[in-house]
């Protein structure tokens, strides 16, 4: 056996410790030893949302996750995104997970319908499919138009992180579950952490995955800026079938609640200002926020512990997924990690700069009531990098970027567009292109989508099959 | 405001017929007035004889035939630059325009290289390079469909002759109307409201007004510098070199794939090889070499007598504080300079002609289109410069007063960090914007001996053979691809390329 050189303990049970720790036992080799300290009860969890964005595919597949195994061992389903059924004044549209538009006879898609004034939902191949409720994994072959559609999965946090766990027993990583009584450290690291059954234990790296708890990166004294508190809370409605692939939101007078779609039935997450009216006794609560760094000495932040994003996009588990997988781009060799803690920061900064601007584009500029949810988000929402898109799109229907943002152009648009803005000017490159030629083309796609759609199965189906197809293979 | 009619683009060199070029197509329904004015007495600069991959998009999105235009321009494929005596004098490498090996599960390939080297592998990273592997051995084609295979995981681009280049895209521009106004500008009036220019004189008193103008007049700037005092970025703290020397000479020896840049003690040199001629020039730093000199060095190391009289350039490496002011976006030197090292010249004109299009004025010129602009020109700029500076400071050369110079600079925090990064575990600091994509860097720092002490720890998730026999596996299919591919000349000759006239001679046979 090589010999160990680096000892990384995970601090915190929930689902960003079981995320971390099993990426950490799939993705190193044996010169790590992994420690998990199952200290929290992650009542918090629920803040994750029940929903993930495209990127947990790769994700989850890296990690030993594979659909297979998720769809037999949880009531995980497919997300093509959400419906905002009600957001406000505006009405319902799908934030759907798209390939990057066509360009059309050079010109970007998009183009064409803003001379048009053509609608843009009924051009999105997983929208259109999202609202017939129906589900098909996309094929290879891009000339299909359901190559264009992409997926992201419903689940329950809760669940996955039993799974997790379950896969994690079977692994060589050791677990303790145990409250942490103490934690000594010097000017630069976490030196030792003791535990409530009189262990002890050192580490070249401590993995804070403890939630809005932050049990060992605020020994650092790492500042937690809050920006506001929400509450959260669940009901379970069992249903005899499947629902559709996608999560269906609402806003309320204090909030909002979402129905994910899972194989066990509706999964119903409301979000309120702690002291609404409606807002129960036994919520969890959390404060939205960010850590000024989330890598300290020897302790390095991952998931809520680092930054507390609203589930009201996929946005929680897309940065939750990225400071995962940053950290193990950057997991450190050594007791000294001056350029890894540099680097982890910067990446970490703009990973969560970027993922919330796409949340607060919901609490600009409408009517919104005069509560304390709506205006505390409100206030919360102003942002230049923010004004800078939103103008910009205002003003001619383009999207433009920051480095490496989580959120594409397509999200970007479909967002936009569902929130009712609408671009003052279209790009004058359409012009090459004879309106009545670039109707014919839209009105091409639109009905190579609708056909599509209407030989695809209803989500129910698709996955009923797909489980019976997995049961006679032997994934097991 | 009005509508936008009228564009003006001042100056003919490479600069001012691709802008002309792009938006003549572009918005040919349009029927906007599009004027070049140029002057056949001032001469164009015309530095950037090489390019990035990306030039191909550009041609390809003008309808450009790719044979046609090589020929027209006897140009010539290109795979990447070698650089010579960078790292130390003696070390040769070569930038490819393509990446290193194949990922294995999501890891990249320099870092199982790096664990191999380790335990003890002779194989240089290039060995897994299919385009370096290519242009070593003289041989060029065309990438295949499946950009992932070996073979075909690679891109390529052009050296060209700019002036030609300049001269094809006329012709394609007269024929989408543009007008060509021969003539010199004398006098720019702004409108006194706006502060924006109304319209130029040329020297007959002939007045051209137009509701956007688009400077390419190279590095006097005549309208975002004279004229609106928009301001200029020194940058030659970090890029010191301040003058350059060009000439073009007869061709010897067989047609490379690839530009060259050789380090000098006061500068650096580069040889681009075209159909019809070779060209070359010496980049320097005034301060440790004199015009004579450099001249002199230069003249001295051509491979084939000299086709013209050496031509002398003075610049200040830098950009113009913003690139798109009031009414004016300058594209081309006008907005900046930086030194030819990496093919970026005639690139950044294409950048800002892509920047420009994605934001032209729709009704009217809007400040939000030219903050955007500005935004993202000045990251395309900032990053290309600390890609150049790369070469200067990775180095551990100082055998003259020039390289001690950069072992002694204070280098900006982008760059620092970033080399900081790849030494310490061959991790490549990411972004998004911007030309130089990591195997570019890898190529770089690796290519001049900045090798990491660590690499990425979860390359020792798998046992050494199968890391081995992953690497073998690239490594063969690498050689045999390359061995499979055609030479240069007889592929450019296959594809229709292969110019129709006789390579220039210094003192041409007189007729019988």
């Amino acid at each position: 056996m090589p010999e160990i050189t680096t000892d990384l303990i995970v601090v915190g049970a929930g689902l960003a410790g079981a995320m971390t720790t099993l990426s950490l036992a799939r993705h190193l080799g044996p010169d790590y030893r992994i420690t998990q300290i199952l200290n929290t009860d992650p009542v918090e969890d629920i803040f994750y949302g029940s929903v993930t964005a495209p990127s947990a595919y790769d994700f989850l597949r890296s990690i030993g996750l594979d659909e297979p195994y998720l769809f037999q061992s949880s009531t995980t389903s497919f997300s093509y995104g959400t419906l905002y059924q009600k957001w406000l004044d505006r009405p319902a549209w799908m934030q759907s997970h798209e390939q990057p538009f066509p360009i059309i006879d050079d010109v970007p898609l998009q183009h064409h319908l803003a001379r048009s004034r053509q609608p843009l939902q009924p051009v999105l191949m997983a929208a259109q499919a999202a609202w017939n409720g129906r589900f098909a994994h996309p094929p290879q072959e891009p000339s299909s138009a359901l190559s264009r559609a992409e997926y992201g999965y419903q689940f329950s946090p809760a669940e996955w992180c039993a799974l997790i766990d379950d896969v994690l027993a079977e692994l060589p990583v050791q677990r303790l579950f145990a409250g942490i009584t103490e934690i000594t450290r010097s000017d630069t690291s976490i030196s030792h952490i003791h535990l409530s059954t009189g262990e002890c234990l050192t580490a070249n790296l401590v993995i804070d995955c403890s939630g809005p708890h932050r049990t060992c990166i605020t020994a650092f004294g790492a500042a937690f800026q809050t920006e506001r508190t929400l509450a959260a809370w669940t009901d379970i409605r069992p249903a005899p079938e499947l629902g559709p692939p996608h999560r269906t939101l609402v806003s309320t007078q204090d909030g909002w609640s979402a129905t994910t779609h899972l194989q066990s039935g509706g999964y119903v997450l409301n979000i309120a200002d702690t002291e609404a009216p409606a807002t129960p006794p036994s919520c969890a609560k959390i404060a939205l926020g960010q850590l000024d760094l989330a890598w300290v000495g020897n302790c390095v932040a991952i998931g809520q512990a680092a930054c507390v994003l609203e589930p009201l996009s996929p946005a929680p588990m897309m940065l939750l997924l990225r400071d995962i997988e940053r950290l193990l781009e950057l997991i450190p060799t050594a007791n000294t990690a001056e350029m890894e803690r540099r680097e982890f920061n910067r990446r970490f900064q703009a990973d969560s700069t970027h993922t919330s601007l796409f949340n607060r584009l919901f609490h600009l500029d409408r009517n919104m009531p005069q509560t304390a949810y709506w205006r505390a988000a409100a206030k919360a929402a102003d942002s230049d990098l923010l004004n800078r898109k939103r103008a910009l799109f205002q003003h001619r229907g383009v999207v433009i970027k920051y480095d490496l943002e989580p959120f594409n152009t397509e999200d970007w648009t479909i967002l936009f567009h569902g929130l009712g803005y609408a671009p003052e000017d279209y790009d004058l490159q359409i012009e090459n292109v004879p309106q009545a030629q670039s109707e014919r083309h839209v009105a091409g796609l639109q009905s190579a989508i609708a056909s599509t759609v209407s030989r695809m199965p209803p989500h129910p189906v698709y996955v009923r099959k797909m489980k019976t197809y997995f049961e006679k293979h032997t994934y097991a | 405001m009005s509508k936008i009619s009228k564009i003006c683009i001042l100056g003919g060199g490479t600069a001012g017929w691709m802008s002309a070029a792009a938006l003549s197509s572009k918005y040919s329904a349009l029927g906007y007035e599009i004027d070049l004015v140029e002057s056949d007495q001032i001469g164009t600069v015309g530095v950037g004889e090489a390019t990035l991959p990306h030039i191909r998009y550009f041609n390809r999105a003008l309808g450009i035939n790719e044979a046609d235009f090589m020929q027209a321009t006897e140009a010539t494929f290109k795979l990447g630059i070698a650089f010579k005596d960078w790292g130390r004098i003696g070390d040769t490498y070569i930038h490819p325009f393509g990446d290193y090996g194949m990922p294995m599960e999501g890891l990249d390939f320099h870092q199982i290289w790096l664990k191999l080297r380790q335990m003890g592998l002779k194989t240089r990273l290039d060995d897994y390079a299919y385009p370096i592997i290519a242009a070593e051995q003289n041989r060029f084609k065309m990438p295949g469909e499946e950009l992932n295979e070996i073979g075909s995981n690679f891109g390529y681009a052009y050296q060209f002759d700019s002036h030609l280049y300049a001269k094809f895209l006329r012709v394609y521009c007269e024929a989408r109307g543009v007008q060509r106004t021969e003539g010199r500008v004398v006098d720019v009036t702004l409108d006194s409201l706006s502060g924006d220019v109304a319209s130029i004189t040329l020297e007959n008193g002939h007045t051209i007004d137009a509701d956007l103008f688009i400077d390419c007049s190279g590095f006097r700037g005549v309208l975002i510098e004279q004229a609106l005092k928009t301001g200029y970025e020194d940058w030659s703290q970090w890029l010191p070199c301040n003058r350059a020397v060009a000439v073009p000479c007869e061709a010897r020896g067989p047609l490379v794939p690839y530009t060259t840049a050789s380090a000098r003690k006061a500068g650096w040199q580069w040889r681009i090889p075209l159909q019809h001629r070779t060209g070359n020039g010496y980049v320097y730093w005034n301060e440790f070499i004199s015009d004579a000199e450099a001249t002199d060095q230069l003249m001295r190391s051509l491979e084939g007598p000299a086709l013209a009289d050496p031509k002398q350039l003075y610049f200040t490496t830098g950009k113009r504080r913003k690139l798109w002011h009031k009414n004016v976006v300058c594209i081309g030197l006008s907005g900046g300079f930086l030194e030819p090292l990496e093919s970026t010249s005639i690139h950044l004109i294409q950048e800002g002609i892509t920047a420009l299009i994605e934001h032209f004025p729709v009704s009217h010129i809007d400040a939000l289109d030219a903050d955007e602009y500005n935004r993202r020109m000045d990251l395309n700029f900032e990053r290309v410069r600390d890609f150049l500076l790369l070469h200067y400071v990775a180095t551990q050369r100082d055998d003259s007063e020039m390289w001690r110079y950069f072992s002694a600079m204070q280098l900006p925090d982008s760059l620092r960090d970033k080399m900081d990064a790849w030494s310490r575990r061959g991790y490549v600091l990411e972004y998004e914007i911007g030309v130089f994509l990591p195997p570019s860097w890898i190529a770089v720092m690796l290519g001049q001996n900045l090798m990491p002490v660590g690499y990425d720890p979860r390359v020792n998730r798998y046992p050494p053979d199968k890391l081995f026999q992953f690497a073998e596996k690239i490594q063969t299919a690498s050689a045999k691809a390359a061995s499979e591919t055609p030479t240069h000349i007889d592929f450019l000759t296959q594809y229709g390329a292969a110019s129709k006239t006789a390579p220039l001679t210094a003192a041409p046979m007189h007729s019988q």
